[in-house]
């Protein structure tokens, strides 16, 4: 072998460990892998001058070259894996403060009567009821003939009623805003043959603005009608409505009343969700918060929709939307509902 | 109604003699048996301390004219009160004497004090300063056979006394008189009801005193005459009592009156016979013409519907209403004639809804009185009042009939009251109750009783109606909970509306639409349904209101139409944030607009009703407010295109692939939107919203600046055509290829007209006959390209050096790909040309020169 070759390889291997530690990214390996190793490099070329030595000299001469490439090789892969380790120690020492400035999107919101009307109507879906709506601006014969508020009885002053003029140029027409969703119970049972499970949440009208009153406002009517229905099954289903939207066990009781669409009738309490019965601000002490009407289903009703009272029996109940709202989410005041401060809306997000 | 706690006791007995249960205890059972108590007042407190002070002495007050000192015996010292009142009684008259330590119901504490040097020692006291009256000009004279020393509250009943609220439904006109609450509460209580002591008149019959012509109009008419009659302040103890129950005591007939009304429910009205007319009355209708000049001086003009009692000659009373000015009982009355009658209770509430009269009389006669035995005893008790206080005596009586009310018979069966309470009522309890509440029981048919309810309960009808008696009285304490619950899932595919069947978007579909918005980051308002006419005409233009429905008893700032439009709820509701807050306002509302359409032509049981009925449409609407130019709270500006947007992407929440399309300047229904900013959406090209700044007049209406950026947009619910389930299309195997044409247009040529019109070339004849010459089985076409959204993106909308004024520079990039191939630029090219040119020959229409730059 000549020494000129191998002093040659060696020197090659010498500047290359020279120019090896000052390459310090990737693009300068490169560049020396190209340099050295790539077609026309340094190291390549050297192997082409095999051809040139007598063939007792090739072996030893490629046993020196291959450990000169190979050397070379390593020392650029280690080079490598210093620079990438370093880059990665770089990477990691990187600090940033993700306290602040979250960029979000603007959230929105639910209006939480939105939020307690699907509260409410998943848990008499879950009980098997369907839900229902109607016209706010309902006939007299739906909203009270048909409901047994009789014509010229004081009943009929129970609710402050809007009335509502006919179509211009038409025949006189008794028109309202509808009072309550009882409505809805006529127009499901003259639609539906029984049994008839549905709850019917929507807008309704009073004539009446103060601080716990508004002229519109929301309610809830669920209806049953079976063979065989009585008092206790309304207070079971009452009961069970109380324990599933409160997720309390929470007693609930039926009190004489009177309501002309129901007979017997009875308002219904529940006891206090917030302090459990046990007496606080909510309930003024008394452990009970009253929560609407309830009933048998009045066999005059059932007779102005075709329901055989003999045969099919049924019950009702009622109550508020807008205070079941109050309720859940401790809202003060009515009015804070109706003049959409966003404020005050963006606390229901959805 | 209010209902005395002393009055109850003394109609109560109980054989052990333990009274009333305690206020909270009596408060509870008179709930508990219908009659809720809305609230409970005490009365009288520290005055068990007044005692009846005898004159002995009145001196003057040596250090002031207006004051005297009065010496008062107690019962077992004399004591020396400064006084000035002026009317002291002379020595052995009697006064009510507070003593020093009584703390009076007003809260003052009395002292032994000196006044202006005389030590006084208590204070004789006035009614209105014991609470147990409104006068105020002098002290309490009390009679003088009273003894001193006596406790002014063992002399007079109810100085001490809690007082209930009832809230007493229209159902229970028998609850409007302390006997009635006692009925019930006797049942509940197991307590036995003794009434008050009835006087039966025995007088000489007087047929002309009371004529009835009417007969339809009034069941029953006594009449009684009396003479001699010395009108005059009642005692005490009736002053006293009506005190309590929010009544003024005005004199003594006049107060027998209220004190039975107060009583038994039966309102009755007492004439001055002197001033009638042949001292005699006819009930009759009112004749066309004839006035009436009510008690509190009003003057009516009567229908002759109204029932009125007249005398010989003219009408005197609006018969169960209220009294006439002329006829009624003063001072100087000695003659009196007595009225108690029942009165047809609909056409009496018509009357005094009519003449917008509502009186404790009224009240009670709509609501149906007593038209047997509680009428008759109602007129012996005033009647024996009348003989005893006023010392007239009777000269005559007449009872004129009419016709009365059929009491029906009702069969009650024991199975079914306890299958409808779902409690286990004997027959023995439910028979108790029923015969305690005076309901006659017939039950020699074990399984059918026949029931004839008392005339004091005209609610009484049918078999419900004693089966509610029973379930009152035995209590809901006991019912149990038992259900026979299906558990099957209930539906919410209900239209929005009954008599809208098919073609609404169903509640769930509704609240994912609403869902979608909120996630656009808007917060849900509820609007009032009122609007203002003159905002809605704003709005929409005056000529919205012919078509608006209108209230006929609006409440004052409640507007008094039905809204028609939901922009003007909203820019309340933005201008009260505004004035409220410098935050962005971002809001949506999904609610209903009113109006007069087309009728309904829907087939089914409620269709005739609902031909009646105005339109309800459900709508979705959008409003952003913010300082123009600001970045919304890291959402980008608020512009139009935001709205757009929003728009879009919440059509798309719900399954519907919706674009947007120009709106005309003019188009009448957007005039609430600036005429150059606006925008349609459209799905399947039919229009179904609509958006844009907010009109710059309406920003003034409603005082919002002018800097702020107020957008509005708007979806027609009802017009959403269903969305169908989502179907896959195949992802694309082989890489697109992207044209960028940029074109030189109008201004005024909308980019959504354009994307259309390259998008009708690409599938126009002129293309495929390209893709046929290209002779390809599957030839390059307008498709979304690999990076894109669209097969046409509009990239820039360029204005400025370079192009001229009025002009645009409108930079597309089209995509084109085939199905199972990679195309190629050179037909890819040949295409494209061919739809540019198609494409801008169509635009040429609206702009001649548009051109490609």
């Amino acid at each position: 072998m000549s020494d000129d070759l191998h002093h040659e390889l060696l020197a090659l291997r010498a500047a290359f460990a020279q120019e090896v530690a000052e390459a310090n990214d990737e693009d300068a390996l490169y560049a020396l892998q190209v340099k050295y190793l790539g077609k026309k490099g340094l190291v390549t070329l050297q192997r082409a001058r095999v051809g040139t030595l007598p063939p007792a000299q090739r072996k030893a001469f490629g046993q020196a070259f291959n450990e000169v490439k190979e050397a070379i090789e390593g020392s650029m892969q280690a080079q490598r894996e210093v620079l990438a380790e370093a880059a990665r120690q770089q990477r990691l020492a990187e600090r940033e403060d993700l306290t602040m400035f979250a960029r979000r999107r603007p959230s929105g919101s639910l209006h939480p009567i939105t939020h307690t009307r699907r509260r409410l109507e998943a848990v008499f879906r879950q009980m098997g009821y369907d839900v229902l709506d109607g016209p706010h601006v309902e006939h007299e014969k739906y909203n009270f003939d048909d409901l047994n508020f009789l014509a010229e009885h004081p009943a009929r002053e129970m609710q402050d009623t809007f009335f509502v003029e006919e179509r211009p140029g038409s025949e006189p027409v008794p028109l309202v805003l509808r009072t309550h969703t009882s409505p809805v119970q006529i127009r499901a049972m003259l639609t539906r043959a029984p049994p008839v499970r549905v709850v019917a949440p929507g807008t309704v009208f009073r004539r009446d603005d103060d601080a716990t009153h508004s002229p519109m406002f929301h309610q809830i009517e669920g209806l049953c009608i079976d063979r065989g229905v009585g008092m206790a099954d309304l207070k079971a289903t009452l009961y069970r409505f109380v324990r599933a939207f409160f997720g309390a066990d929470l007693q609930v009781r039926l009190r004489p009343s009177f309501f002309p669409f129901v007979e017997p009738g009875a308002e219904f309490d529940m006891q206090c969700p917030f302090c459990g019965g046990s007496g606080c601000s909510v309930c003024k002490g008394s452990g009970w918060v009253e929560l609407g009407g309830s009933g048998m289903v009045h066999p005059a009703v059932l007779e102005a929709v075709g329901v055989d009272p003999e045969v099919f029996t049924g019950w009702a109940f009622g109550f508020g939307i807008d205070r079941m709202a109050m309720l859940s989410h401790a809202v003060p005041h009515l009015r804070l509902l109706f003049e959409g401060d966003i404020r005050f809306l963006e606390q229901f997000p959805c | 109604m209010l209902i005395s706690r002393v009055w109850l006791e003394e109609l109560l007995i109980d054989a052990a003699e333990q009274g009333l249960p305690d206020d909270a205890a009596l408060s509870a059972a008179i709930t508990a048996v219908g009659l809720e108590v809305e609230g409970v007042t005490r009365y009288g407190q520290g005055l068990e301390s007044i005692v009846v002070g005898e004159v002995r002495s009145i001196g003057p007050h040596p250090q002031a004219d207006r004051l005297r000192v009065v010496e008062l015996f107690d019962g077992r010292d004399t004591l020396a009160v400064v006084c000035g009142a002026p009317n002291v009684p002379p020595p052995g008259g009697k006064v009510a004497l507070a003593p020093v330590g009584t703390t009076l119901p007003g809260g003052l504490t009395l002292t032994l004090r000196s006044v202006r040097g005389v030590e006084s020692h208590g204070m004789i006291c006035s009614e209105q300063e014991l609470g147990i009256g409104a006068d105020h000009e002098g002290i309490l004279v009390l009679p003088p056979e009273w003894t001193a020393g006596d406790r002014l509250v063992d002399r007079v009943p109810g100085i001490i006394d809690t007082v209930f609220e009832l809230s007493v439904t229209p159902n229970r006109p028998d609850a409007l008189g302390h006997v009635g609450v006692a009925r019930d509460l006797a049942v509940k209580l197991r307590r036995m009801l003794v009434v008050p002591p009835l006087q039966e008149p025995r007088v000489d019959e007087l047929p002309q005193l009371v004529t009835i012509t009417a007969p339809e109009r009034c069941g029953r008419y006594f009449g009684y005459a009396f003479e001699g009659a010395r009108v005059g302040p009642s005692p005490l103890w009736l002053r006293v009592r009506l005190h309590r129950l929010g009544l003024r005591p005005i004199n003594d007939v006049v107060d027998i009156t209220n004190l039975v009304l107060m009583e038994w429910g039966q309102p009755l009205h007492a004439f001055d016979r002197a001033t009638l007319a042949e001292r005699r009355v006819v009930v009759r209708h009112a004749a066309a013409g004839e006035t009436l000049r009510t008690l509190d001086d009003r003057e009516l003009e009567l229908r002759p519907e109204d029932l009125v009692i007249a005398d010989a000659v003219a009408p005197q009373a609006l018969a169960g209403v209220m009294g006439g000015h002329g006829s009624g009982v003063g001072p100087q009355t000695t003659t009196l004639l007595l009225e108690a009658a029942w009165f047809a209770p609909s056409p009496l509430r018509n009357t005094a809804r009519h003449h917008q009269i509502s009186s404790d009389s009224s009240h009670r006669f709509e609501r149906g009185v007593d038209h047997g035995a509680g009428l008759a005893m109602a007129v012996k008790r005033a009647y024996g009042l009348i003989e005893s206080l006023t010392g007239a005596r009777c000269v005559g009586g007449h009872l004129a009939e009419g016709q009365r009310p059929a009491v029906p018979r009702i069969v009650l069966r024991p199975a079914r009251t306890r299958m409808v309470l779902g409690m286990d009522v004997s027959d023995a309890e439910a028979k108790r109750i029923l015969s305690a509440l005076q309901i006659d029981v017939d039950d020699s048919d074990p399984a059918r009783w026949v029931c004839d309810p008392p005339t004091h309960r005209p609610d009484l009808v049918r078999e419900e109606d004693l089966i509610e008696e029973v379930m009152r009285i035995h209590g809901l304490d006991e019912l149990p909970a038992v259900a026979c619950m299906p558990t099957a899932y209930g539906e919410a595919s209900a239209p929005t509306s009954l008599r809208e069947p098919g073609g609404v978007l169903s509640r769930a579909e509704q609240d994912r639409l609403v869902d979608a918005l909120a996630a656009e980051g808007l917060h849900e308002v509820v609007g009032f349904a009122f609007a203002d006419p003159d905002k809605l005409a704003r709005v929409q233009g005056s000529q919205v209101l012919s078509a608006a429905v209108r209230l006929r008893n609006p409440m004052r700032g409640f507007g008094g139409v039905l809204r028609t439009h939901l922009l003007p709820g909203l820019l309340d509701a933005a201008a009260l944030n505004v004035a409220r807050h410098a935050r962005s306002v971002r809001l949506f509302e999904v609610g209903r607009v009113y109006r007069w359409g087309e009728r309904p032509a829907g087939e089914g049981p409620t269709a005739a009703i609902d031909r009646s009925l105005p339109q309800e449409s459900l709508r979705a609407s959008v409003l952003l407010v913010a300082a123009r130019s600001s970045d919304d709270e890291g959402a980008g500006p608020v512009d139009g295109r935001a709205m757009g947007a929003i728009l879009l992407d919440a059509l798309r929440h719900v399954g519907l692939a919706a674009r947007l399309a120009p709106a005309a300047t003019d188009d009448p229904e957007l005039t609430h939107l600036h005429p150059g900013v606006r925008g349609r959406v459209t799905i399947e090209g039919q229009p179904v919203g609509s958006f844009g700044a907010v009109h710059p007049e309406l920003l003034d209406a409603w005082d919002l600046p002018q800097g702020l950026a107020v957008i509005y947009g708007e979806l027609a619910v009802d017009a959403l055509p269903a969305a169908s389930a989502v179907r896959f299309v195949a992802l694309p195997r082989f890489p697109a290829t992207s044209r960028d044409l940029s074109l030189d247009l109008s201004v005024e040529l909308p980019a959504a007209v354009v994307v259309g019109a390259i998008e009708a070339a690409a599938s126009g004849a002129a293309a495929r006959a390209e893709q046929a010459r290209l002779s390809l089985e599957d030839p390059p076409r307008l498709a979304v390209g690999d990076a894109g959204q669209q097969a046409v993106d509009v990239v820039e909308d360029y204005r400025g050096k370079g192009v001229a004024d009025g002009r645009r520079a409108l930079l597309l990039r089209l995509g084109y790909r085939a199905t199972e191939r990679s195309v190629t630029d050179d037909e890819v090219q040949s295409l494209h040309a061919v739809i540019v040119a198609e494409a801008l020959a169509a635009l040429h229409a609206r702009d001649p020169q548009a051109r490609a730059r």
